[in-house]
C-alpha cells in the first residue's frame, strides 16, 4: 500500500490499517525495549527509554503515511506505552477524542491523528481498538448512541491486529477499545501526530542530552518534536 | 456581543467597534506605544498592553467567538509612515494546513487604532465573506491593493477596534500621509502555538496574577502544554464555544458495560 492510497483510506474509514510495519528483527528489538520501560514503570516516558522508540518517530514504514495524512507540517503531540493485561475489564468506551475541541469543522480537517504501532498479537478477544468506518466525516454534535456495552455499537470494526501491525486513526473518528477477554497482554506504542502550529504535550527540555542530540541531528526530527526554528512560523514548518 | 454583531461576523467575517477604547485609555496607550523601544516586544516594556489584551470594550466579543479557550496569539505595534507602501491581499492563515477553514475559526486578529484612518492612509480593507471561501480559490492577482473586486475599506477613528476573522482576504492600503499607529492582538485556542515575545519576570508577575491573563499568556507549567488544553476555560463571560456554534453529543463515553455511559 502507498502512502496514497493509505489516504485514501484513512479519507474514506477514517483508519488505515498498515499490515506488517515492523517486521521479525526489528519488531524483537522493540518489544524487547517495550518490555524494559515496562519493568522499569517507564511506559509513558518511553521516548527517553531506548532509541528504539525515537527511531518509531520516523520509520520509514509509517511517517510516509503520516506524512500522507496530516500533512508535511507533522509533528508529534506525545509518545508513549500502553499495556493492558489479559482478562481486564479495562476497555475504554466508545468516545471520540476531538468531542472538546471546538473553532475546528472537524469533519473536513485533520487535526490529530492517532498511530497504533502493536507489538503482540490483538486476537478478537483481545483488547481490541474498534472503530466505526466513516464516523469522522458525521456532523458535529452526531449524537453518541446510548448503548450499554462495546459490542452494541453499529456498523463497528475491530482491528484484530498481528505483532508488528499500525493502525492511524483520525482523533474525530468514533472509537472504543475493548476488553482484553483474552490470554494475551495488549502491547502498544501510542504515538499522536497533530501539526506544526499546535501544542505538544511534552517540552523538549523533558528529554534526556542523549534523545535531544539524536533529535537535534535531522531537520524533520527537529520538527516532529517541536524544536523551534527562529526563522520560521510554526505554521510554515515543512518536513523534507 | 449582540445577536446582531454576531450575525455580522459570521456573515461578513469582521466587526467594527467603534470607541472602544475611551480617550483616557487611549492616550494611556499612545504613550505607552511611543516610549516602546521594540514593538515586537511591547509586553515587556509596559503591563498597559498586558492588560489591554482583554480589554471590556472589545474581549468580550474576542471570548465570544473563538470560546473559553482563547488565548493569545501575538501582540504587536505597526507604525505606518507617509510613503508606506501598504500590505497586499491575503489569509492569515494560508499556509495552516489541515483545517477546512471556511467552516472554523482559528482566529481573530484585532487592530486596535490610536490614528486615524481614512481611505489612502494606511487602512484596513477585507473582501466581505472571503472568510468562508474555500481555501482553494486563489487570491485575484491585481497590480494594486485598491484594485480588487468588492474590497471594503474599513476606515477607523482612534479607538476603533477592528475584528476579523482569521481567514478573510484581507490587505493594508498605501499610507499617503501622517504617521498610523496601531495594535494588532492576534487571539487564538489554547491548544494552539504562540508567537509572543519572552516574557521578562515583571510581565510575567503580572501576568501570573491574573487567572485569565495566565491563560491568554500561555504561562504556567499546565497552561504553556497540551495536557487538557482542548478544556481550558477564562473565567468571568457566560460560556462560548466559539463561533460557529456547534453542537456537542450529550454523551461522551458510552458503551463500557463495567461503567455507566457519561
Amino acid at each position: 500500500m502507498t502512502p496514497s492510497q493509505a489516504r485514501d483510506q484513512y479519507d474514506a474509514q477514517g483508519y488505515v490499517i498498515i499490515r506488517g510495519a515492523l517486521k521479525s528483527g526489528e519488531l524483537k528489538r522493540v518489544q524487547d525495549a517495550f518490555d524494559r520501560a515496562q519493568e522499569n514503570d517507564a511506559l509513558g516516558d518511553i521516548l527517553n527509554q531506548d532509541d528504539v522508540f525515537v527511531d518509531m518517530v520516523d520509520h520509514p514504514a509509517l511517517l510516509p503515511v503520516v506524512r500522507a495524512v496530516v500533512g508535511e507540517d507533522a509533528q508529534l503531540r506525545y509518545g508513549r506505552g500502553g499495556l493492558i493485561k489479559p482478562h481486564s475489564d479495562t476497555g475504554s468506551g466508545w468516545h471520540c477524542d476531538l468531542s472538546e475541541i471546538g473553532g475546528i469543522n472537524l469533519p473536513e480537517s485533520i487535526i490529530m491523528t492517532k498511530l497504533f504501532t502493536y507489538l503482540e498479537t490483538v486476537p478478537e478477544t483481545g483488547a481490541c481498538l474498534a472503530c466505526v468506518p466513516g464516523s469522522h466525516r458525521y456532523e458535529m454534535g452526531h449524537p453518541l448512541p446510548d448503548l450499554d456495552d462495546h459490542e452494541d455499537m453499529p456498523h463497528q470494526v475491530k482491528m484484530v491486529a498481528e505483532a508488528g501491525d499500525a493502525v492511524l486513526m483520525n482523533g474525530f473518528t468514533w472509537h472504543a477499545r475493548f476488553h482484553n477477554r483474552s490470554d494475551i497482554p495488549r502491547k502498544v506504542l501510542e504515538y499522536s501526530y497533530i501539526h506544526s502550529w499546535m501544542k505538544t504535550q511534552y517540552e523538549f527540555s523533558d528529554f534526556s542530552a542523549h534523545v535531544q542530540s539524536l533529535i537535534l541531528a535531522d531537520h524533520n526530527r527537529r520538527q516532529l518534536f517541536g524544536v523551534p526554528e527562529p526563522e520560521v512560523s510554526d505554521y510554515e514548518r515543512r518536513l523534507v | 456581543m449582540t445577536d446582531q454583531q454576531r450575525i455580522d461576523f459570521e456573515a461578513r467575517g469582521y466587526l467594527i467597534l467603534e470607541k472602544a477604547l475611551p480617550g483616557s485609555e487611549l492616550d494611556e496607550a499612545r504613550r505607552a506605544f511611543d516610549a516602546a523601544p521594540d514593538l515586537s516586544e511591547l509586553p515587556n516594556h509596559d503591563s498597559i498592553f498586558i492588560h489591554l489584551s482583554q480589554h471590556a470594550g472589545f474581549f468580550p466579543h474576542v471570548h465570544r467567538i473563538i470560546g473559553d479557550v482563547v488565548q493569545l496569539r501575538s501582540i504587536t505595534g505597526s507604525l505606518i509612515v507617509p510613503g508606506d507602501s501598504g500590505c497586499g491581499w491575503h489569509r492569515a492563515t494560508a499556509s495552516m494546513l489541515g483545517v477546512h477553514h471556511p467552516l472554523s475559526t482559528v482566529g481573530v486578529v484585532t487592530v486596535l487604532h490610536l490614528d486615524p484612518t481614512a481611505d489612502d492612509d494606511a487602512c484596513v480593507a477585507v473582501v466581505p465573506g472571503s472568510h468562508r471561501f474555500r481555501s482553494e480559490l486563489s487570491i485575484p492577482d491585481v497590480d494594486r491593493i485598491e484594485e480588487m473586486p468588492h474590497a471594503v475599506r474599513l476606515n477607523a477613528a482612534p479607538g476603533t477596534v477592528l475584528l476579523l476573522h482569521a481567514n478573510i482576504w484581507q490587505a493594508r492600503l498605501p499610507n499617503a500621509t501622517g504617521t498610523r499607529r496601531s495594535l494588532t492582538y492576534v487571539y487564538n485556542h489554547c491548544w494552539m502555538r504562540q508567537a509572543l515575545p519572552a516574557l521578562q519576570s515583571d510581565a510575567q508577575g503580572a501576568i501570573a496574577a491574573s487567572h485569565n491573563l495566565s491563560q491568554l499568556f500561555g504561562i504556567g507549567p499546565d497552561l504553556s502544554r497540551a495536557t487538557g488544553y482542548w478544556s481550558r476555560s477564562v473565567e468571568g463571560y457566560p460560556s462560548s464555544h466559539g463561533l460557529p456554534e456547534r453542537k456537542f453529543s450529550e454523551l461522551k463515553v458510552v458503551g463500557q458495560g463495567v461503567k455507566p455511559n457519561k
